[in-house]
């Protein structure tokens, strides 16, 4: 997977906060619209708890998610299996993670508003917590060099960070009315994309911090999700009404009509062919070609919904969590119907045991 | 000295030793209740002399028998802090005293399951307790002198002497581990602090959830039978699908391919619902650490080509040979498995924890091992094909064979995963074979080429003890 994708498609989660659970369309159910598996499929992972996010290390060999209630886990991929024990890294929801382009860090955005600094191998804390943000932070992104993050928040703001000094770069960036839900970076990381309760999604300027145009309207309600194309200027948010819409970030015109989902959007992620995956709140992952015709059906992919997707460095794999603790793997071909990742094989040789002689023996 | 007749004839585990404690008094009639948990006692044989002893089955503790008829009766010289206690690995909540008259005396709070203050007869009617393990898998049964297990049908009301470090363990096989719970003085019982991921306590009743674990056998030919469990059905874990178990606990629970046929295969449920087992059975099994125990086995070819008869099939195995003369199969590693041939049974052979053939000194001369390619004319060469992350359905699809660019075969692999190529066309000599599988929905293709150097050493954690030299597997049969 490229950089920019991991960077700007799964770095928060775009499942509703507490309190907003039951709210029209985001109830998790059971049920879902598609035909569902009665088997484990293969590139299954059971979780201990319901991750928020779940990203990959850059060579795609581990899977990091962090849960609901504040503990990072650690899966080797293709095994399945945990690489180390979880870590507690926040005593709150974490709604927001992400991991540095070198692998070495695992960022946090707390439930407190903090953003805090791990070890991903170790699991030791680094530096001291980024403050500033007065409530829970919902969505992350960070720069190619790894030196900036980005942070949204439920205070309504968006803020830049340097990484290492651990202060913050400039004003906030405020606009949003109420819940700044996503953030991603622009290909050219030039332009910061947000997405807010307000139902709007909004450019700004990442140098200064000013805004970029005129808010991009189009969802009725929330948007919960939002993803940059890693090699365009094409943004594409997921909201509670169902639609993912996608934006052209120049010009700020959609793209397309709006792609419909069976319930609210929790998860977005763009493909360098072009192709948008989503995830809704019922559990079911969505694929779309860059027309917007749809590839293949709708897979069952998770009991209740799916708040994190990611993608392999080579974007044929994607990988979803669900809110049925599970982390599913998924084949992902170009312009073909979605599939369950292929268990790799061997051959085994088969010795003979000769019966020999006359029986009873 | 007097004597006092001791009745627990209402409990439900009416064995119950009589001991003193070390707190206790030798003169004077005070309630004596003092400290008792942690004290240990002095047991008390039926003519009332106090000897030391321990726990567990250690000699010199008595149990009497309070339900006989009559009940028994103890010579008890007067003295306070005597104990009543159901086990030696229990702690006695119960005290009474002798007075020097010979009567009984006890503190009031017993008098809920006490009676006979005044008197020389002590009635012991218990608490009630109900155990609530319907939700597992196996029986538990009380450590307890004499104890019938509780079978998980139904709920058990039992009425118990309070005491302090009751334990209920697995019974399952050789499944070793259990739980603690202590039934105090009021009657509630309380659940030992390690037991609250797999147990909850609440007023009277005891609720033994246990964990619950995936059995996934998939991969093998045969079915499993967990010892000790109870599965509805036939009593064995079909291999076409995945099984959920529920146990308790413990270390030690035993799989075995059939009756009669003893699978080396033990494993350990955690008390965090993980799986675990020895390293020696990693070769074919998976899921340490997780709650889902995959159990692989090792492919084989059992041939007949060279006994008197055709072969008719093996115990455990449910399918029949693929030719008459040949059986394919993945078994787990067991002793007794029993090839059956049109003249009878042949002698058991077994399967390793390591993959090789385990035959008995006796029958060695009944069977010969040969490698998976054997060239000639025909030349045969049997392959698995397997998920290299073990769990779930066995690969389907065809594998091809060939040789210097020229195709020597398809076939399909069978239930289990396997392919037979049976040529006339044996390699030119240096040319290996090479095996082609093609993938399907699941998994994904791969591929190896065979020689026949290479054939004997199937894979790398795989060894074939060879227990006699053959010549050569194209002989006819004798």
């Amino acid at each position: 997977m490229n950089t920019e994708a991991r960077t700007n498609a799964h770095t928060g989660t775009g499942m509703p906060g507490r309190g907003s659970e039951h709210r029209r369309g985001d109830r998790p159910r059971r049920e879902a619209v598609a035909v569902r598996s009665t088997t484990r499929s293969a590139g299954e992972i059971t979780t201990p708890r319901e991750l928020m996010v779940l990203d990959l290390t850059s060579d795609d060999t581990e899977i990091v998610g962090v849960d609901f209630i504040g503990y990072v886990h650690r899966w080797d991929r293709l095994l399945g299996k945990p690489v180390s024990a979880p870590v507690q890294v926040h005593t709150r929801t974490v709604y927001a993670m992400l991991l540095t382009p070198d692998d070495h860090e695992i960022v946090i955005g707390g439930g407190d508003g903090v953003l805090r600094r791990w070890n991903r191998v170790n699991g030791t804390p680094l530096g001291e917590p980024l403050t500033g943000h007065r409530s829970r932070i919902r969505g992350l992104a960070v720069t190619r060099d790894g030196r900036e993050l980005v942070s949204a928040s439920q205070d309504g703001t968006v803020r830049r960070w340097d990484r290492a000094a651990g202060s913050q770069l400039g004003e906030p960036l405020t606009g949003h009315a109420g819940t700044v839900r996503a953030v991603a970076l622009a290909a050219d990381e030039e332009l910061v994309v947000t997405a807010g309760q307000d139902g709007t999604v909004r450019r700004w300027n990442r140098a200064d911090g000013t805004p970029v145009g005129e808010p991009l309207v189009g969802h009725s309600g929330p948007v919960q999700a939002l993803a940059t194309a890693p090699d365009g200027r094409i943004a594409a948010s997921g909201g509670r009404d169902g639609t993912v819409r996608r934006w052209d970030l120049g010009s700020g015109r959609p793209v397309g009509p709006p792609l419909v989902l069976d319930s609210a959007v929790w998860s977005v992620l763009l493909t360098r062919d072009g192709e948008i995956a989503a995830g809704s709140a019922h559990g079911l992952l969505h694929r779309w070609d860059r027309t917007g015709q749809r590839i293949g059906a709708p897979v069952a992919a998770h009991g209740w919904g799916v708040p994190s997707i990611a993608a392999t460095r080579d974007e044929s794999e994607l990988v979803t969590c669900g809110w049925d603790a599970r982390i599913r793997r998924w084949a992902r071909v170009t312009g073909e119907p979605t599939r369950s990742a292929r268990k790799e094989t061997r051959i085994d040789l088969v010795p003979r045991l000769e019966i020999t002689g006359t029986t009873p023996s | 000295m007097p004597a006092i007749t001791i009745d627990t004839s209402q409990l439900t585990f009416p064995l119950v030793a009589v001991a003193v404690s070390d707190t206790g008094s030798g003169s004077g009639s005070g309630s004596g209740s003092g400290s008792v948990a942690g004290a240990v006692p002095g047991y008390v044989d039926g003519d009332g002399h106090a000897s030391r002893s321990g726990y567990g089955a250690r000699p010199g503790t008595r149990f009497l028998d309070g339900a006989a008829d009559p009940p028994p009766e103890v010579s008890l010289p007067p003295r306070t802090g005597y104990l009543l206690r159901p086990a030696d690995s229990a702690t006695a909540a119960v005290t009474f005293d002798v007075r020097e008259d010979g009567t009984l005396d006890f503190d009031p709070e017993f008098d809920a399951f006490l009676d006979g203050r005044g008197g020389r007869r002590l009635t012991v009617r218990g608490v009630p307790v109900a155990i609530d393990a319907l939700a597992l898998d196996h029986p538990l049964v009380p450590e307890l002198p004499d104890a019938e297990p509780l079978t998980p049908d139904r709920v058990h009301e039992l009425r118990l002497l309070p005491a302090y470090g009751y334990r209920l363990r697995a019974s399952a096989g050789t499944a070793d581990g259990g739980l603690r719970f202590s039934v105090p003085p009021d009657g509630r019982v309380r659940l030992d602090p390690e037991a609250a991921g797999f147990a909850d306590a609440s007023g009277h009743t005891l609720t033994v959830h246990g964990h619950t674990i995936t059995v996934d056998g998939r991969g093998l030919s045969h079915g499993l039978l967990p010892v000790g469990a109870s599965v509805t059905g036939t009593g064995s874990l079909a291999r076409t699908s995945t099984h959920r178990l529920t146990l308790l606990p413990a270390s030690g629970y035993l799989l075995q391919a059939s009756p009669g046929v003893t699978a080396d295969l033990a494993y350990t449920v955690r008390s965090d619902g993980t799986v675990d087992y020895e390293e020696s059975c990693d070769p074919f099994l998976a899921g340490r650490g997780t709650d889902t125990l995959v159990v692989g086995g090792f492919p084989v070819v059992l041939s007949a080509v060279r006994a008197d008869g055709d072969l008719l099939g093996v115990t455990a195995l449910d399918s029949l040979p693929q030719t008459p003369r040949e059986l394919t199969a993945v078994l787990a590693p067991a002793t007794g498995y029993l090839a059956r041939t049109a003249h009878g049974l042949c002698s058991a052979f077994g399967i390793a924890r390591d993959g090789s053939f385990a035959i008995e000194p006796s029958a060695s001369r009944s069977f010969a091992a040969r490698p998976a390619l054997v060239t000639g004319s025909p030349t045969t060469l049997t392959v698995r094909v397997t998920a290299t992350v073990p769990g779930g359905p066995p690969p389907r699809g065809a594998v091809t064979f060939s040789t210097d660019g020229r195709v020597l075969g398809t076939a399909l692999l069978d239930e289990v995963g396997m392919a037979t190529l049976r040529t006339p066309h044996p390699p030119v000599d240096g040319a290996g074979i090479v095996v082609s599988y093609e993938g399907d929905d699941d998994h994904g293709p791969c591929g190896v080429t065979v020689s026949s150097d290479s054939a004997g050493v199937p894979t790398a954690s795989r060894s074939v003890l060879p227990v006699s030299q053959g010549d050569g597997g194209d002989a006819a049969a004798p």
